[in-house]
């Protein structure tokens, strides 16, 4: 069942056997594996299809960084593409399924396409599919989208939750090998707040898979000693399964912590996901660093992994990747894999170094073990199908032997992990000392560390490491503990790269997850695509879902070595977040499906659901859009009802979204006469006053009602759409402006209710419902009149203000008793015949009575378009009367408000449709304006608009056209007056 | 016919789930009946404000986002000679009261009715809060008193840190205005739900629920 498992000691719990389907068919591993581990013990050898060749592959890394094992994961609604199989931690009855293959993994048809791999070279799509150029939408692009692509999504809603988390720390530590490690403790001795995160679940790092000893104990237990102090340390929290996606501004990282990616499903009241954003004073980049592959032909046979990977295989799962395992390394580092694999008995018919010297410690060992070595050797190509058979060996003299092996260990030198420190910009420096970059222009506060700084050493790593972790304690404050530094071996840590073997026949890949080869890059290089950036974009290089992270310095390397430079010379890219791919879950966390965003109920929200309102979300709020009674389908039946009974009864609606602003102090009236263009300090008290602002360039800014309760005490009404904006508008006029004035400001708008109660019998209701709290006879409280009052003991005010044109008021009482106030004035209007109204019923009334709205109030038009260029004031100076006075401004022919109705009484007009002269063709040039409002009128029976006509003050009574080609359909309109109904405004004085 | 009573007052988190997920990590109590009064100093009026304050209620209004109480009265700053004050079980008595005493040198505002208030405490009530604020609320950044304006999950709140419990649980009182309390509640319960979190309505008392309003 498991051939390629080993006896002895690792991070796995033999006492348990996990069972799992690949494929469907099924296979056993142990708690601590990882799909990977768990497929190569049982002799799986190909998991995977390329991209663009269909060529099997196997497994590469053990880590995130691996291109080729991308598997789906699990079915049905948490069917997950492109997961590596590297990082995926078993469990019982995990499903996974090969992916990019039809109609199986064994044999795929798209496999043919390696034939046409003399076509399909780089730059393929800009040099094919030119013409016909017809063909690209109906042929080609079709085509092209159906063979891209790795992996199907789930279209099934996702069933779990997501959430988002916030952190602080003095450290960040990213990375737990050792030196994260001794970074985290050093800090976390001396007792600052540290954060150590590592995306595998155990710490340890390159210490789980290679084997070391530290302070005379084996490297992995010292991992988990030391994981063990950090665990008690207070001000330490360790994350693992935890990844640092990105570095942003002001110290802010990114982090993905995968809660229960390791479980079958999450856990009840689990979240599957969380997504952090950590803001650390200081950061440790302890990210280690990747090995490179080796380029050379068939270096993607199913087989060939890198040889890193090969001993934590070995020495962490207990895991052979073959029986025969043959070692191709450029430095010291391949050896290591070479007698890890001896001494776990595995055969290793050969260690194949380029270099024609090496350390004799090395050399003496190998002896020892009676290890075949091959100095100043190459491997040309590799040979097999769905399983390497045999590698070429050309020794230093020129001559090829072929030997057998099915599997081969390939260390090509190590890569600092610099990803993070190249997010903000950072660009990382070549070395010529580890021929490799090296993080360099760090962002604030970032120390790399260990082989992320190129520091290959244990030793450097825990040295550098305890020191970046004491002077991150001491810059936030502590005093770092004296503790002497751990105990290690040397070791040899040198190389010399070879960044692709010459000769080679077969295909030698640069990049295997977007089956990028070395001739690839090669016709790159001779079509003059130099540089990095355009190799990148031109070969699609790095481009997959690992970012080529193992491969894209191969190819800037094999790119400088055929343009007689060096890697130095052609300089690298930088990687972006997220490091490895984030799930959009993630990031959206809670907010999905109703609680996308947060909104704003309305105080009688629960009364009109309890009525069966419908609901309408506009900006912020959410509103009640109309009161159907049972029966009433037709949505008209609904607002011909509603209107009906204010304009003949009596009808109540929740206004208390509009902004209320409470304006006090000695110069409130100085300061409210500079706000609005209208004159505001002569209102009297117990009065209101409609009022209109202007933007600083002159167009309307917003309108509402001023009402003054006492000599210095005003407060004004904004519409709902710009409450805040209106305030900050004020904040901004107060402080910055006239701070001399002794003005102070208070949003009002959450702690009042208001409820307009509207219609010929409101006068009525007000009477039944106050019971004498407030005298509302005409005479003493005549429109416009406000006052503040008692209502069971309770503050409250009253406004004889109108929006329907009907007589009208505005009750205001607190907005914890928004809810039984609205139902007291139902129960009130009772026998009135009291109606609730919504939105579309005030939105119909204000248009029948021609007042302005959102859709008037534009941000392009003038109190002169709009109508009311007779409000602004020439008595005194106010925001926007200047630029207001602009000749453009006032031009006779700018579009100004008109009402339209259609010449077909059964028409339906639209807002949005645009004007023309009847007869002229639809064009810009005769566009004449728009209809910017439309309804239907249940009192004149009819639609009707409201709209902008150019010079459409003096076009009353002219016939036009309504064009709207998106509704389908002109109407022939007569321009009217936009006060459709009772002109004179007897109604609301009634 | 007679009008029905407008006098029933609504809570803000009416007819929200009481409890969510199982355990007692988090545990909620909302405030109501707590006088909230905006005050705003005249111009050049903030010391005569401030000795007002000091005369009556024993205590110096804070001139930095923290909260100082004496008794039943408490006061925060809230903006540059701006303050919050509260008076337990006050309602709406508490704005005319100061009104009377700083009417000739700032502006009072009745706000009892703006705010829905969550008191929050239990175990895992930082690990909750953390979720949504992105406030560092570790105990030696936000201390006892500590004042902020920020956003819980998307929506505005000011957030008060209040002594901790016996037990030694931090309290903390989410302030949302009330138009938007039953999205704070529902990302609070969201954030709370792994550890488990329950509610107390207006009225019962909490048993661990830290000093009274």
């Amino acid at each position: 069942m498991s051939p390629n498992r080993l006896d002895g000691e690792g991070a796995i719990r033999r006492d348990r056997t996990l069972s799992f389907t690949f494929d469907g068919k099924r296979y056993a591993g142990h708690p601590g594996d990882t799909l990977a581990s768990a497929l190569l013990a049982s002799g799986v050898s190909v998991v995977a299809r390329s991209f663009k060749y269909h060529r099997p592959r196997g497994i590469l890394t053990a880590g995130s960084e691996e291109p080729n094992a991308l598997v789906e994961l699990r079915s049905g609604a948490r069917r997950e593409p492109n997961t590596r199989a590297t990082v995926v931690e078993l469990f019982d009855g995990l499903e996974a399924c090969s992916q990019n293959r039809w109609p199986s993994l064994a044999f795929d048809i798209g496999a043919i396409n390696s034939f046409l791999s003399p076509v399909l070279i780089a730059g393929f799509y800009y040099k094919t599919f030119m013409w016909p150029a017809a063909f690209w939408e109906r042929l080609y692009e079709p085509a092209i989208r159906r063979a891209a692509g790795l992996g199907r999504a789930s279209l099934e809603a996702d069933p779990d939750s997501y959430e988002k988390a916030h952190a602080f720390c003095d450290l960040l530590v990213v990375g737990g090998g050792p030196a994260g490690l001794a970074a985290a403790l050093a800090a976390g001795r001396a007792g600052a707040r540290v954060i150590l995160c590592d995306e595998d679940s155990i710490l340890g790092g390159r210490l789980n898979g290679d084997r070391h000893e530290i302070d005379g104990i084996a490297g992995a237990q010292w991992a988990r000693r030391i994981a063990d102090e950090l665990a008690s340390l207070p001000e330490v929290r360790v994350m693992t399964r935890t990844t640092v996606f990105g570095a942003y501004d002001g110290n802010t990282f990114g982090l993905l912590e995968r809660v229960a990616d390791h479980l079958p499903v999450p856990a009840a009241h689990q979240p599957r996901q969380r997504l952090w954003k950590i803001v650390a004073r200081r950061t440790v980049l302890a990210t280690g660093a990747l090995e490179r592959p080796i380029v050379f032909g068939g270096n993607d046979r199913p087989g060939v992994m890198l040889a890193s990977a090969v001993r934590t295989y070995v020495n962490r799962f207990r895991v052979t990747p073959g029986q025969r395992t043959a070692v191709f390394t450029t430095c010291d580092d391949g050896w290591k894999t070479a007698f890890d694999l001896i001494d776990a008995h595995v055969d290793v018919p050969v260690l194949v170094d380029t270099r024609h010297e090496v350390p004799a410690a090395l050399e003496n060992r190998a002896t020892r073990h009676g290890l075949r070595i091959m100095l100043g050797a190459q491997i040309p190509d590799a040979h097999g199908g769905k399983r390497l058979s045999g590698i070429d060996v050309r020794d230093e003299r020129g001559r090829v032997t072929r030997i057998a092996t099915d599997a081969l260990a390939v260390a090509g030198g190590w890569n600092p992990n610099t990803a993070l420190s190249t997010h903000l910009g950072g660009r990382p420096r070549w070395s010529d000392a580890i021929a490799a970059y090296v993080p360099a222009d760090l962002p604030r506060g970032m120390t790399a560390v260990g082989a992320a700084a190129g520091d290959f050493s244990l030793a450097g790593a825990l040295r550098t490491g305890t020191a970046a972790g004491r002077q991150a304690a001491s810059a936030a404050g502590f005093e770092p503990t004296a503790h002497s530094s751990p105990r290690v071996e040397t070791e040899a840590v040198g190389g010399a790269p070879l960044w692709f073997v010459p000769g080679s026949r077969g295909k030698a890949f640069v990049d295997p997850q977007h089956d990028v080869t070395a001739n690839d890059v090669a016709v790159a290089a001779r079509e003059g695509f130099h540089c990095a950036e355009l190799l990148k974009r031109y070969t699609t290089l790095g481009m997959g879902t690992d970012q080529g992270k193992t491969s894209a310095l191969n190819g800037h390397a094999l790119v400088a070595a055929l343009t007689g430079r060096t890697p130095a010379d052609l300089g690298t890219i930088t990687s972006r977040p997220p490091y490895t791919p984030i799930a959009i879950g993630a990031l959206a966390g809670m907010h999905r499906g109703q609680e996308f965003r947060p909104c704003r109920l309305t105080p009688s929200h629960r009364w009109a659901e309890g009525l069966g309102a419908t609901f309408v979300d506009l900006g912020e709020w959410r509103r009640a859009k109309a009161f159907p009674l049972a029966g009433e389908r037709d949505w008209k039946r609904t607002l011909v009802r509603e209107v009906r009974g204010v304009r003949t009864a009596v009808g109540v609606c929740d206004v208390s979204t509009l902004g209320k602003i409470d304006v006090q102090g000695a110069q409130a009236g100085v300061f409210l006469d500079r706000i609005y263009a209208n004159m505001i300090s002569s209102l009297p008290v117990g009065k209101t006053r409609y009022g209109i602002m202007l933007r600083e360039d002159g167009i309307v800014f917003d309108d509402g009602t001023v009402a003054r309760l006492a000599p210095s005490h005003f407060v004004l009404s904004t519409t709902s759409a710009h409450a805040t904006r209106v305030l900050q508008h004020l904040e901004h006029a107060r402080q910055v402006l006239w701070p001399e004035l002794d003005v102070q400001l208070a949003p009002v708008t959450e702690q009042w209710a208001q409820f307009a109660i509207a219609g010929p019998r409101s006068r009525s209701l007000l009477e039944r419902l106050l019971g004498g709290a407030v005298d509302v006879s005409n005479a003493a409280f005549p429109f416009l009149a406000c006052a503040e009052f008692q209502l069971q003991t309770r503050p409250a005010r009253l406004f004889r203000i109108s929006f329907s044109g009907e007589l009208a008021y505005e009750l205001a009482v607190p907005a914890c008793r928004g809810e039984a106030t609205v139902r007291a004035i139902m129960a009130a209007g009772e026998e009135l015949g009291v109606t609730a109204y919504g939105m579309e019923a005030l939105g119909t009334m204000r248009i029948e009575k021609g007042h302005v709205a959102g859709a008037e109030l534009n941000g392009t038009t003038t109190a002169q378009d709009l109508g009311l260029g007779r409000m602004m004031s020439a008595q005194k100076d106010y925001i926007g009367r200047v630029l207001a006075g602009r000749p453009a401004l006032s031009a006779p022919d700018r579009p100004a408000l008109i009402g339209v109705k259609p010449r077909a009484p059964e028409a339906r007009l639209r807002a949005g449709a645009h004007f023309l002269q009847l007869g002229a063709r639809p064009s810009l040039a005769n566009d004449q304006g728009f209809v910017s409002s439309a309804t239907f009128s249940p009192i004149l029976g009819h639609w009707i608009g409201l709209g902008f006509l150019s010079g459409g003050q003096t076009r009353h009574g002219e016939r036009i056209l309504a064009h709207d080609p998106l509704s389908g359909g002109d109407i022939e309109v007569e321009v009217t007056n936009p006060v459709f109904y009772d002109p004179d405004g007897q109604r609301l004085k009634g | 016919m007679r009008a029905e009573p407008t006098g029933i007052t609504t809570s803000a988190f009416e007819g929200l789930p009481t409890a969510v997920g199982s355990g007692r990590g988090v545990i909620g109590r909302e405030i109501e009946g707590l006088g909230i009064a905006r005050i705003a100093a005249g111009r050049g009026q903030a010391a005569r404000v401030s000795q007002l304050v000091r005369g009556q209620f024993g205590l110096e209004p804070p001139n930095a986002p923290r909260r100082a109480s004496h008794g039943d009265f408490a006061i925060a700053g809230v903006s540059p000679c701006g303050w919050l004050a509260t008076r337990d079980h006050a309602g709406n008595e508490l704005a005319p009261s100061l009104q009377s005493l700083l009417g000739g040198c700032a502006s009072v505002v009745d706000q009892s009715d703006a705010y829905g208030i969550l008191r929050l405490t239990g175990p895992k009530v930082r690990e909750t809060l953390a979720k949504m604020i992105p406030l560092d609320i570790h105990p030696r950044s936000f201390q006892v008193s500590a004042v902020a304006q920020t956003v819980c999950g998307y929506v505005n709140v000011m957030l008060w840190r209040l002594e901790d419990t016996a037990q030694g649980d931090p309290v903390f009182e989410t302030w949302v205005g009330r138009s938007l309390a039953v999205s704070l509640h529902q990302a609070i319960a969201h954030g709370a739900t792994e550890f488990g979190f329950t509610r107390q309505p207006a009225g019962e008392r909490a048993d661990s629920g830290g000093p009274t309003a």
